[in-house]
């Protein structure tokens, strides 16, 4: 019923269409025909290969954000984590916090390289911010996550499977609430930079708080067959 | 009293008497099993344990040409097994997910299957499409046949 309805609605109304994954989503500026940019090199040297692009020829596109760029610097996960560390929508602001933080990771990786002696000692020592901010997120990851359902007038943490994008979205919630846990004379690209790196390593706040997620779904593991749809 | 000498039928007939109540070896009356011998109740103040109740007509007798999506409504409860014994090995490993790794896997492997299965379900609801000698139907499905084929008034 609900199907229909939306498909007559997609039909009567320009500001209803259908995304992906087929839910109805209102408002959008673009009727379904319309499919979204691929800015980055590689994917569109993918889509080639994969002979989608001659599929794609005719196809409306969505304008790109001003955000999508084909820079070698572009990182898709680095652009949501500025987005993360952005308050009240200073996108340059948090673009340079960002910015600071990799700059204050790369200078103690390399302080501690130039300390290093031997080269075997120096081969292990990760210099790259980039790397390091991934393996960070990485490893902050939650594998559970606890959602409140109501039964019986008693609220029960149930612990549930995590999606892919709402752990990478828990992972880097909680590395800049770590990093905004701080002391007021540090500055926040400093403690960013400290949490990466302890993260990078499994340890730290935002990988703690990761634990105390998993060690809550453990202790709630008897409400797991609560959950519904 | 003993009936073993009697035969069924004459079992049926025959009543119990204890007192001023009258037992029915018959099947039960449940509108005559309280009453005194002149129908009524006993003056003493007593009520039956079990009162007779009658026959409340709420709903129609008669299927309706449709049936409700609740029973189609998948459940959420995929993957239990993996995750209890994620959880067993998680506590064993004090919560360190490297010593897991191959339960995590098997987690993550079941939880992205089912969420898959969810999808394509879905989508197929969505589309609606009757399928000829399907063995189970969506209630899509059945509502769209049961518009085509009421039920006998």
């Amino acid at each position: 019923m609900l199907g229909l309805r939306g498909t007559l609605l997609c039909r009567l109304l320009p500001e209803y269409s259908r995304d992906a994954s087929g839910a109805l989503r209102a408002y959008s500026m673009y009727p379904p025909t319309y499919i979204k940019p691929v800015y980055q090199k590689e994917k569109l040297e993918e889509l080639i290969e994969s002979g989608e692009a001659k599929e794609r020829e005719f196809t409306p596109v969505r304008a790109a954000y001003n955000s999508h760029t084909s820079s070698v610097f572009h990182d898709s996960l680095v652009r949501k984590f500025t987005n993360h560390v952005m308050k009240t929508g200073q996108k340059s602001l948090s673009r340079e916090l960002v910015e600071q933080t990799f700059r204050e990771i790369k200078l103690i990786q390399l302080r501690k390289w130039n300390q290093t002696q031997t080269p075997e000692e120096k081969s292990v020592i990760e210099c790259d911010p980039n790397k390091i901010f991934h393996k960070a997120v990485e490893n902050c990851r939650p594998l559970l996550i606890v959602s409140p359902i109501k039964r019986g007038g008693v609220t029960y943490q149930v612990p549930m499977p995590v999606t892919e994008h709402r752990s990478y979205f828990e992972s880097m919630r909680w590395l800049v609430k770590a990093g905004r846990e701080k002391e007021r004379t540090i500055h926040f690209p400093q403690q960013m930079a400290r949490e990466l790196l302890s993260a990078a390593k499994n340890e730290g706040r935002a990988v703690k708080m990761k634990q105390d997620l998993h060690q809550l779904c453990e202790a709630n593991k008897a409400y797991a067959h609560y959950r519904w749809g | 009293m003993t009936n073993q000498h009697l035969l069924p039928e004459e079992v049926n007939r025959r009543q119990i008497h204890y007192g001023k109540f009258i037992m029915h070896l018959s099947p039960l009356m449940l509108g005559t099993m309280y009453r005194l011998p002149n129908g009524k109740f006993r003056k003493t103040g007593r009520r039956p344990s079990r009162w007779p109740f009658p026959y409340n007509n709420v709903l129609p007798l008669a299927l309706r040409n449709e049936v409700s999506g609740k029973g189609d409504k998948q459940q959420n409860l995929a993957c239990l097994h993996e995750m209890s014994i994620l959880f067993a090995c998680m506590k064993k490993n004090d919560f360190v997910q490297s010593l897991c790794s191959k339960e995590i896997n098997s987690f993550q492997k079941c939880h992205l299957n089912f969420l898959q299965a969810q999808k394509l379900k879905k989508e197929q609801e969505r589309e609606g499409n009757l399928v000829p000698y399907a063995r189970n139907m969506s209630h899509r499905q059945v509502n769209q046949l049961l518009k085509q084929y009421p039920q006998p008034k």
